[in-house]
């Protein structure tokens, strides 16, 4: 006989890029090392979410340079992801692309039976426009409080202040890759180590003002490259 | 599992309970116990159910005890509270100011004291679970947060809970965290008591140092409503469906079956139903409470 009640449903759990693509990412190669990132990253991706069939997992990608636009809009199942690359030019719209994220995490598909939507943010500057009201319109929704984030500076020029604002947690810092071999590792443990823990739905004791998600700790940076004629230094 | 003829709760008619508990789908593949539980009682003509949710994260290492001890709490605070001989329409307006101001604190305290006993019995520093799962804590966030743990023992126990109290003139409903209590009423309105959108994995809890003030209580006199049917649930239920409309089904569907196939029927397969939901679903531990009204089961009852 059926089960007692309508449709079952595994748990969703949106997982969002954020993606820089001002000018300054083509310099040293940041663009295609990210482009790289992502690509290296999606088999390990996928295991993750095969070892937790409770969880459904959907991908998303929005970039902004010179204002702000997705790059896959339509949440795709991280069984069919797959990453275009992107290309870089303009400025760095970040406040237009919190607010563009925000319009998405208020929306009719983030129900709160969703597991917290993770969200990562990877920048290599300053915003150029009004991050604040961005941030402030990202913040003000539940799902935009509650969401994993983080985020990953690209070299020595990124904003450490605003990225710091954007994670909204003490106990979470910015990454800060100085390489392509950091950059892939960190993109690797965004996409596979948080989505395993976000994924778990266990839940906390609301005893603390951080309690969220219990995150794995933090990767540390690699410093051997120098021999190594395939690492990009940003 | 349900209530004999002669527990049944004397009233303007009978009730009957059954419910169950079982490990999550995802408790399962990471070697994690059920931390749910439920306990229910009857006495003097009183029925209490209790439902709770131990919180699954690592700090909360102790939490399928919390969860144990909160039912045990709930159920001798409850059962005592209304132990007050005949009861009389007058006494209600005096039970339900007493009820508001006092109760809650009292099933915390109740619940802090088993607590102490079980911690002070049981020593973190004695127990090489607990001392593992400190260890790993340490690992992940820093020794800081071990300390706070270790300072704080009773964080370590930190659950939710639910419950559903039936007199002979009233019912009592009380929600401290996430879960659900699920009310049909007599004229067919489906309602979730104290419901409230929760976003994220952060409960209210036992744990809390305010927890009492986080507790959402309500006393209804049955002339004034009178329940056919409740269902306390906790979350890893109804986050196994789809959307509320899916969830809602179930209140439906468990009358049916009970109706057609009786709760011994229930009773039997309640166990399987709740894990296959789990897999198919959020993968949580499930705990499911069903009280029904006997009403519901009379030919001429309108």
């Amino acid at each position: 006989m059926p089960l007692p009640g309508g449709e079952l449903a595994k748990r969703e759990l949106h997982f969002f890029w954020l993606t820089d693509c001002s000018g300054s990412m083509s310099i040293n190669g940041k663009i295609q090392s990210l482009n790289n990132a992502i690509r290296e990253a999606i088999p390990e991706m996928k295991k993750v979410a095969a070892e937790n069939p409770n969880a459904e997992l959907l991908v998303r990608a929005l970039k902004f340079s010179d204002g702000a636009e997705w790059h896959i809009e339509d949440a795709v199942s991280v069984e069919d992801f797959s990453w275009e690359d992107l290309e870089a030019d303009g400025v760095t719209d970040l406040g237009e692309a919190l607010s563009l994220l925000a319009g998405k995490l208020d929306s009719a598909e983030m129900t709160n039976r969703g597991l917290p939507p993770v969200i990562v943010l990877v920048s290599d500057g300053q915003p150029t426009d009004d991050f604040e009201s961005g941030l402030e319109e990202l913040l003000s929704l539940p799902w935009g409080q509650k969401a994993v984030k983080i985020a990953i500076a690209i070299g020595d020029d990124a904003d450490m202040d605003v990225l710091n604002k954007f994670i909204d947690n003490p106990e979470l810092e910015p990454l800060k890759a100085n390489n392509s071999e950091e950059l892939t590792a960190y993109i690797k443990w965004a996409s596979t180590e948080v989505v395993k823990s976000a994924s778990t739905g266990s839940s906390e004791g609301a005893v603390e003002e951080s309690d969220n998600v219990a995150l794995p700790a933090q990767p540390q940076p690699h410093s051997d490259t120098d021999d190594d004629s395939d690492v990009d230094v940003f | 599992m349900f209530v004999q003829d002669e527990d049944k709760v004397k009233g303007i008619k009978d009730w009957i309970v059954t419910g169950a508990s079982i490990k999550g789908a995802n408790h399962g593949r990471r070697g994690l116990p059920n931390q749910d539980a439920i306990k229910w009682e009857t006495e003097n003509g009183n029925l209490v159910m209790a439902v709770s949710d131990g919180h699954g994260s690592l700090k909360h290492f102790r939490s399928e005890i919390g969860s144990k001890l909160a039912v045990k709490a709930a159920v001798e605070i409850m059962l005592e509270e209304v132990d007050v001989g005949n009861l009389t329409d007058d006494m209600l307006n005096k039970i339900k100011t007493r009820v508001k101001d006092k109760l809650p604190q009292r099933i915390v305290n109740q619940w802090r004291d088993k607590v102490k006993e079980h911690y002070q019995n049981n020593l973190f520093s004695l127990d090489r679970v607990a001392q593992a799962k400190l260890m790993k804590l340490e690992e992940e966030k820093g020794i800081a947060k071990r300390k706070k743990i270790e300072d704080n023992y009773i964080k370590a126990y930190g659950a939710t809970l639910l419950i559903v109290l039936i007199t002979e003139k009233f019912s009592l409903y009380f929600q401290l965290g996430d879960g659900n209590i699920s009310i049909l009423a007599e004229d067919g309105k489906k309602m979730l008591f104290a419901a409230e959108e929760q976003f994220g994995p952060a409960t209210n809890s036992l744990c809390m140092s305010e927890a009492s003030n986080k507790v959402k209580i309500s006393l209804i006199p049955f002339s004034e409503e009178l329940p056919l049917f409740i269902l306390l649930s906790t979350d890893g239920y109804i986050n196994s469906f789809r959307n509320d409309k899916d969830y809602f089904k179930v209140i439906d569907d468990f009358i049916d079956l009970a109706k057609h196939h009786g709760i011994e029927y229930i009773n039997e397969n309640l166990s399987q139903w709740l894990e296959k939901t789990s897999q198919q679903g959020s993968g949580d531990d499930i705990t499911l409470g069903l009280v029904y009204n006997q009403n519901l089961f009379d030919e001429d009852y309108k």
